[in-house]
C-alpha cells in the first residue's frame, strides 16, 4: 500500500536520511524505532513533504507522492502527529478537531458529527470547550491524535504519541490505537520509543540508525537481531565512538 | 435551544441596530460635524475590517494596507479627472487593481512571516508613495489630485452628507456579513488554521498558499474600495497620506485595539479611535492635533500589553465571568 | 574618476552614519529577537535632545553626546521596564504593536511639544568642509564616520572580550542555556535593549549638525536601518556594519546617477528583494528569520 524505495536526504555534509526502503501492507501496524538522530522524524517530513528528498522514491497506492505538496499528500488520506504537539493554540480542543474534519466535509453539520465521535473515541468530550493550549501535555497529545483521526485518513504516522504519557495512559493509548487499527481498518505508521507500546502493537518493525537501516522484521526477527542488540543494549556508547 | 435563543435574541439587536442606524443621520442632517464624525466611522470600520480579513483572521500584520488604499483612491481619481470615467467604474477598476497587487504581494511573500512580513509591506507602501510623488505625468506629483466638485450620482459626488453616510454604511454592512461568514466558513477557519499552525494545518489537507493569496487578493479589494470612498468624500488624494505609513499603521490599530480576528471588533476599533480624535479636536482645538494621535499610540500600547485580544472579546469575556460568578452565588 | 572617487567617499561616509543608526536595531533583533519598530522614534528624540542643548545652552553637539547618551541609555531602560519586556515570547501583534503604539506616540508627543517644524543648528562645525585636491569631504559627515567606527569597535570589543558581553551573545545564540548558565535574561535583555537606545543618543548628536530634526525625522531612519539590517542579515553586527556601508553608497551613487529622487527607490528595491530571496541577509545565519517565528 505504501512503500519508500531508496530515500536519500542531505542537510549540508551530514546524511540524514541513507538509502532507507520499507513497504507497509494494508492493514497492518508498522514501527519505526532508533536512538535520537536516527532520521526518523525526518523521514516522517520527507513522507509528509514537509521537506524534499534527495533520490529515492515514495508511492502510496499506486501514486508517487514524492514531491507533491503537503496538503495534497494529506488529502490523498494520510495524516500523521507531530512529535513537538503543534496544536492550534488560540483554538478550542472541539475548533481543533473540526479543523481536521473540515477538508473532507463539505458541511459543518457533517464535519462536527465526525468530530464528536473522536472526541468521544478519545475521551476528550469534556474538555471540548478547554482553550487548547490551557491543555497539559497528555491532553494535548490527545488532541494532536484526534485532529489527525478527524481526517479519516487511511495511513496515519504517528510521531512518538506516547511520550510524556503516564503508563495508564499509555495503555489507553495503546488501546485506541489497536481499536482503530482492528475496528476502523486504519494503516498505521508509528515512531515510538515506548517499546511496551511498539511491542504490544507493531507486526513489523524498522531499525534506524544514523539515517540507514539497520534491520527490519517481525517483532521477535528484530528483538533477536545481533546488531539491533549491540545498538539497543549497552552497544549504544561503542557506536557513538565508531561515529 | 439555547443557541437558537441566542441566534435570534441577536438578530433582532441587530435589526434594531441597523433601524438605528438608518435613522441616526435623518436626526443629525444639519449637524455637519456629526454626519462627518459617523461617515469616518464607518468608512475607517469598513476598511480596519478588510485590513481583518488578512491581519485578524489569517494572522499576517501587513503594515502596508495604504498601499491598496491608496491604488484605490488613486485610480478612481485618475480615471475621473483624466478620463471622465465615472467614479463607479474607477472604484471597481481600482479594487481589481488592487486585488491583484495584493495577490501579487501574496504570492511574492508567501515565505515570509511575522515581522518580516511587516517589514516588507511596509516596504512596497513606501515604493508606491515615492512612484504617486514622481511619475506625475500620471499622479499629478506631491501635490495630489483634487476631485472636482460636480454633485451627482454618476460622479460619486453629493451635495448630501447623508447619501455618503449610507454609502459607507452598505460598504460596512457588506464587509460586516463577510466576517460574519468568515467565523462559520470552512475558508475562515483554514485562515485561522494557518494563523495558528501552519504546518498542522497544512497536514491536515489545507491548502495554505491557495488560502493565503484569496484571504490577500479580497482584502487588498476591498481597501482599495474604501480608498475610493474617501477620495470622493474628502474631495483630494494626496501621495503622502493614502501611501503614508501612518495611515497603515492607524488601520491596522483600529482592528487591534477593537479585537483582531473578530466580525465586530475592528468596527468598535474604528468607531472608538473616530471618536476619540473627534472630541480631543473639539476640546484642545485643531493646534493640539498631535494629542490625539498620541493618546492611540498609548491605547495601543495599553491594549496589546493587556487585553492582545482587543477591546470587544476582553469585554464578553469579563460579561460572562460576571455571569457565571452570580450563577454560583 | 574624480567624481567618482567623491561619490565614493561620500557615499562610506554616509554609510558610516547608516551603520550607527542601524547597529542598536539588529543588536536588539539579534539578542531578544524582536524588532524595534520604533528604533527610529528614539533617535528623533536623541537628535532634539542634542539640537535642545545647543539652542538652550549652546552646547557643541559633540559635547551634547556626552548627555544624550545615558539619558537614551536610561529611557532604554524603562521602556524595556515598562513596556517592551512584557513582550518577551508573546505573539507577533503583541510585539509589534507595542512598538507601533510607541512610535506613534513618541512621534506625537514630539509634535505637541516641538510643533512640526523642520529645526537645524547654526553652528560653524554644519558647513565646514575639508578640500584634498579635488575631493571635498564634509566635515561633520567625517566625525559622525569615525565615531561610528569607534563606537563599532568599542561594541565589539564589549561584546567579545568582556563577561557582560559575553552574557549577552549567550543569551543571543540560546535564551534557555544561557539561563541555566546562571544568566538572568531579563537583566540581560534590559541591558541590550538600553545599549542599543543608547547608540542612537551617539548617533544623534552627532547627525544633528547634517540633517534637520522634526518629529517624524525617524521614519525616514528607521527604514534606511530596516533595508540595513535586513540587507546585512537581522542579528548579525558585521552585516549591519557591510550592509550600511553598502546603502550608503547604494545611496549615493543612485542619486548621482539615476536621479537624488530616486534614491530611496533603489534601495527599497534592494531591500524587497533581500527580503523575498534571501530573507536571512548576506551575513544573517540559516534560519534567523524562521527563528523569529517561535
Amino acid at each position: 500500500m505504501f512503500s519508500v524505495k531508496n530515500v536519500v536526504k542531505r542537510f549540508g555534509g551530514l546524511i540524514a536520511v541513507d538509502h532507507v526502503s520499507f513497504e507497509i501492507q494494508k492493514g497492518g501496524i508498522f514501527g519505526i524505532i532508533g536512538p535520537n538522530g536516527a532520521g526518523k522524524t525526518t523521514l516522517f517530513n520527507l513522507i509528509m513533504g514537509n521537506l524534499a528528498l534527495d533520490e529515492g522514491e515514495i508511492r502510496f497506492h499506486d501514486q508517487i507522492i514524492s514531491g507533491k505538496k503537503t496538503h495534497e499528500i494529506a488529502a490523498l488520506g494520510i495524516g500523521r502527529t507531530f512529535q513537538m504537539v503543534k496544536p492550534f493554540g488560540g483554538l478550542t480542543v472541539e475548533q481543533n478537531v473540526l479543523m481536521g474534519a473540515l477538508p473532507k466535509h463539505n458541511t459543518f453539520q457533517e464535519a462536527r458529527k465526525v468530530a464528536r465521535q473522536i472526541m468521544d473515541l478519545l475521551e476528550l468530550t469534556p474538555y471540548q470547550d478547554e482553550i487548547a493550549q490551557t491543555l497539559p501535555v497528555g491532553l494535548k497529545k490527545k488532541l494532536e491524535l484526534a485532529r489527525a483521526l478527524a481526517t479519516q485518513p487511511q495511513l496515519l504516522f504517528l510521531d512518538e504519541v506516547m511520550g510524556g504519557l503516564h503508563p495508564r495512559e499509555v495503555q489507553d493509548m495503546i488501546e485506541v490505537i489497536r481499536y482503530l487499527n482492528r475496528e476502523q481498518n486504519m494503516t498505521i505508521c508509528m515512531i515510538e520509543h515506548v517499546m511496551s507500546a511498539v511491542m504490544a502493537l507493531c507486526d513489523r518493525i524498522l531499525v534506524l540508525q544514523q539515517g540507514r537501516k539497520l534491520a527490519e522484521g517481525t517483532v521477535e526477527e528484530v528483538t533477536r537481531n545481533p546488531e539491533v542488540i549491540q545498538a539497543y543494549l549497552g552497544g549504544e556508547f561503542k557506536d557513538v565512538t565508531l561515529a | 435551544m439555547m443557541q437558537r435563543l441566542v441566534n435570534s435574541k441577536g438578530k433582532r439587536n441587530g435589526l434594531v441596530g441597523i433601524l438605528l442606524l438608518l435613522v441616526l443621520p435623518l436626526l443629525f442632517q444639519d449637524q455637519a460635524f456629526i454626519l462627518d464624525t459617523m461617515i469616518l466611522m464607518a468608512l475607517w470600520g469598513f476598511v480596519a475590517c478588510s485590513w481583518n480579513i488578512v491581519g485578524g483572521y489569517g494572522g499576517l500584520l501587513s503594515l502596508g494596507h495604504a498601499a491598496f488604499f491608496g491604488i484605490g483612491a488613486y485610480t478612481s481619481t485618475i480615471l475621473f479627472v483624466d478620463y471622465w470615467v465615472s467614479p463607479w467604474i474607477g472604484m471597481i477598476v481600482g479594487a481589481l487593481l488592487a486585488g491583484l497587487f495584493g495577490l501579487f504581494i501574496g504570492i511574492v511573500t508567501l515565505r515570509l512571516h511575522g515581522p518580516f512580513f511587516s517589514l516588507c509591506t511596509i516596504a512596497v507602501t513606501e515604493v508606491l508613495m515615492i512612484i504617486a510623488i514622481n511619475w506625475q505625468e500620471v499622479t499629478h506629483g506631491s501635490a495630489g489630485i483634487p476631485v472636482p466638485y460636480r454633485p451627482g450620482f454618476i460622479n460619486m459626488v453629493f451635495d448630501n452628507r447623508v447619501t455618503y453616510f449610507y454609502l459607507a454604511l452598505g460598504l460596512l454592512a457588506i464587509v460586516y456579513f463577510l466576517s460574519l461568514w468568515l467565523n462559520r466558513s470552512h475558508f475562515g477557519y483554514y485562515l485561522v488554521g494557518l494563523r495558528e499552525n501552519e504546518q498542522a494545518a497544512l497536514a491536515l489537507g489545507i491548502n495554505g498558499v491557495k488560502v493565503r493569496l484569496i484571504a490577500m487578493t479580497i482584502s487588498s479589494a476591498l481597501t482599495a474600495v474604501g480608498g475610493t470612498f474617501y477620495a470622493q468624500y474628502v474631495g483630494i488624494v494626496e501621495p503622502f497620506h493614502e501611501f503614508s505609513f501612518h495611515l497603515s499603521a492607524q488601520i491596522a490599530l483600529m482592528a487591534i485595539i477593537g479585537g483582531i480576528g473578530t466580525a465586530g471588533g475592528p468596527i468598535f476599533g474604528a468607531i472608538l479611535i473616530t471618536l476619540l480624535g473627534t472630541l480631543l479636536r473639539a476640546t484642545l482645538g485643531g493646534a493640539h492635533g498631535g494629542i490625539q494621535a498620541l493618546v492611540y499610540g498609548l491605547l495601543l500600547v495599553i491594549v496589546v500589553l493587556f487585553i492582545p485580544q482587543g477591546i470587544v472579546p476582553w469585554f464578553k469575556q469579563v460579561v460572562a465571568k460576571r455571569k457565571k460568578g452570580v450563577v454560583h452565588v | 574618476m574624480d567624481i567618482f572617487l567623491q561619490l565614493l567617499i561620500s557615499g562610506i561616509l554616509l554609510g558610516g552614519v547608516y551603520v550607527l543608526v542601524s547597529i542598536g536595531l539588529t543588536l536588539v533583533f539579534g539578542v531578544m529577537k524582536i524588532v524595534n519598530f520604533a528604533h527610529g522614534d528614539f533617535l528623533m528624540l536623541g537628535m532634539f535632545g542634542a539640537f535642545f542643548l545647543y539652542q538652550l545652552f549652546g552646547l557643541n553637539p559633540y559635547l551634547s553626546l556626552l548627555i544624550v547618551t545615558p539619558a537614551l541609555f536610561i529611557l532604554g531602560l524603562i521602556i524595556y521596564k515598562t513596556i517592551v519586556g512584557r513582550t518577551i515570547s508573546r505573539p507577533h501583534v503583541v510585539q509589534i504593536f507595542s512598538f507601533i503604539g510607541l512610535s506613534v506616540a513618541f512621534q506625537n508627543m514630539a509634535l505637541v511639544l516641538f510643533s512640526a517644524d523642520f529645526r537645524s543648528i547654526n553652528h560653524p562645525v554644519s558647513t565646514k568642509v575639508i578640500h584634498m585636491g579635488p575631493i571635498h569631504i564634509s566635515f561633520p559627515s567625517f566625525i559622525a564616520f569615525i565615531v561610528a567606527g569607534i563606537i563599532t569597535i568599542l561594541l565589539f570589543i564589549f561584546l567579545y572580550y568582556t563577561y557582560t558581553g559575553k552574557a549577552i551573545r549567550a543569551a543571543a545564540q540560546d535564551r534557555f542555556a544561557a539561563t541555566l548558565m546562571g544568566v538572568s535574561i531579563q537583566k540581560i535583555y534590559a541591558l541590550t535593549f538600553g545599549i542599543g537606545i543608547g547608540i542612537l543618543g551617539i548617533a544623534g548628536s552627532l547627525m544633528v549638525p547634517i540633517y534637520s530634526v522634526y518629529p517624524t525625522v525617524g521614519e525616514q531612519f528607521v527604514l534606511i536601518a530596516f533595508v540595513v539590517v535586513v540587507l546585512g542579515g537581522l542579528g548579525s553586527l558585521p552585516g549591519a556594519v557591510v550592509g550600511g556601508l553598502l546603502i550608503g553608497l547604494i545611496e549615493t551613487m543612485s542619486s548621482y546617477f539615476i536621479a537624488p529622487s530616486m534614491k530611496q527607490l533603489v534601495y527599497f528595491c534592494v531591500f524587497i528583494l533581500i527580503l523575498i530571496l534571501r530573507p536571512n541577509g548576506l551575513f544573517g545565519k540559516e534560519g534567523a528569520a524562521e527563528e523569529a517565528l517561535e
